[in-house]
């Protein structure tokens, strides 16, 4: 969000791109706390789906500039439109608490990409599916990420959540952890070439961390369909902005 | 790797583990709060090292994480996600690598 900000004030997109991913990496660390301290990370999940995504990437990197802007903010904009409209149309929840589940089995499950969370008093289990649709998702949003310079935080929860059945909790949780590898392996590369300054840099990252801090204790409050309801109003916001950039 | 249809392997130390990250980095991003605010408040010169060290510590912090739960997972012993872990903190270094010699 920070970058269409920024362009549309007038930041050229060079400035604009090192502080986006500061917020972005920023957030993501300001909310690692309390996703810790409540066990919704799954960060198998996470490293698995971010090797594909990390791959994309880099594949994204070596083509940017030899795809128009206008092209990848348009197939943005689609992207972002259906994921929303998919994760708005679900009714209900599709995991709910398992009665014969305690506290024990609540975190990451050792060797597997399955797990238990707690919501509402009780324990909801769930377990990755369709690994290998969902690690091309995945492949995707690295690429498009990759090409445009963006976290791709806003495809990375939908396929998690719709295509691989994670929790949307778990998917939020867990792609919030994700996007703060890639947007840190980015701004590396971004300070090793002199990309970024150091004083709004600073005020980007405050800001970033309270908003992180903000947003993570919002979403612990609010139900799974809530939040479900919430993405795909941002992700349609999103998508708006985009295809008026495109 | 299996699925959650075999018994969960639960780790009984891992939820202590995890609450002992989250302090750690709770308290890390404390420090670079006030670093970049000491470095706002400053300017340019001495404030944009202040500002320049907390971005370094937020910026490394993810990558850190990695460390650890590659670390976690070899006490674990679940190798799979071991090599796992391990490409992608190689292919983080790979990008990098390709980065300088494009530059």
């Amino acid at each position: 969000m920070l970058v269409p900000a920024l362009v549309v004030t007038g930041t050229s997109a060079a400035v604009a791109a090192p502080l986006g991913l500061i917020s972005v990496v920023a957030g993501s660390v300001a909310a690692a706390p309390k996703q810790l301290t409540e066990r919704t990370v799954n960060h198998r999940i996470g490293v698995l789906t971010e090797v594909a995504a990390t791959s994309g990437a880099l594949a994204g990197a070596l083509l940017a500039g030899s795809i128009s802007d206008s092209f990848i903010a348009r197939f943005l904009a689609v992207v972002a439109f259906v994921a929303a409209v998919g994760g708005g149309r679900r009714k209900g929840m599709r995991n709910k608490p398992d009665p014969t589940l305690d506290d024990s089995v609540v975190g990451e499950w050792i060797g597997t990409t399955a797990g238990a969370y707690k919501l509402n008093g009780g324990v909801v289990p769930y377990r990755l599916q369709r690994l290998w649709i969902g690690l091309s998702a995945m492949s995707l949003s690295g690429l498009v990420a990759g090409i445009a310079g963006i976290g791709g935080g806003f495809i990375k929860t939908p396929a998690t959540s719709e295509i691989m059945k994670v929790p949307v909790k778990v998917a939020a949780s867990t792609t919030m952890f994700t996007i703060g590898i890639t947007s840190s392996a980015a701004l590396i590369v971004m300070a090793v070439r002199g990309q970024i300054e150091p004083h709004n840099g600073a005020i980007v990252m405050i800001g970033a961390l309270i908003g992180g801090q903000l947003g993570t204790r919002l979403q612990g409050r609010f139900s799974p369909p809530v939040i479900r309801r919430v993405l795909s109003a941002l992700l349609i916001v999103v998508s708006i902005i985009l295809m008026v950039r495109g | 790797m299996s699925d959650a249809s075999d018994a969960p392997r639960i780790d009984p130390s891992q939820a202590d583990r995890e609450a002992v990250l989250g302090r750690i980095v709770r308290k890390v991003v404390l420090v670079a709060a006030v670093l970049g605010s000491v470095g706002i408040l400053l300017g340019d010169g001495v404030g944009d090292v202040f500002a320049g060290v907390a971005l370094a510590v937020i910026i490394a912090l993810p990558l850190l994480r990695v460390v650890w739960l590659v670390a976690t997972w070899m006490r674990q012993r679940d190798l799979p996600f071991v090599a796992l872990g391990t490409a992608l903190l190689g292919l983080v270094a790979l990008g990098f690598v390709l980065a300088l010699l494009r530059r």
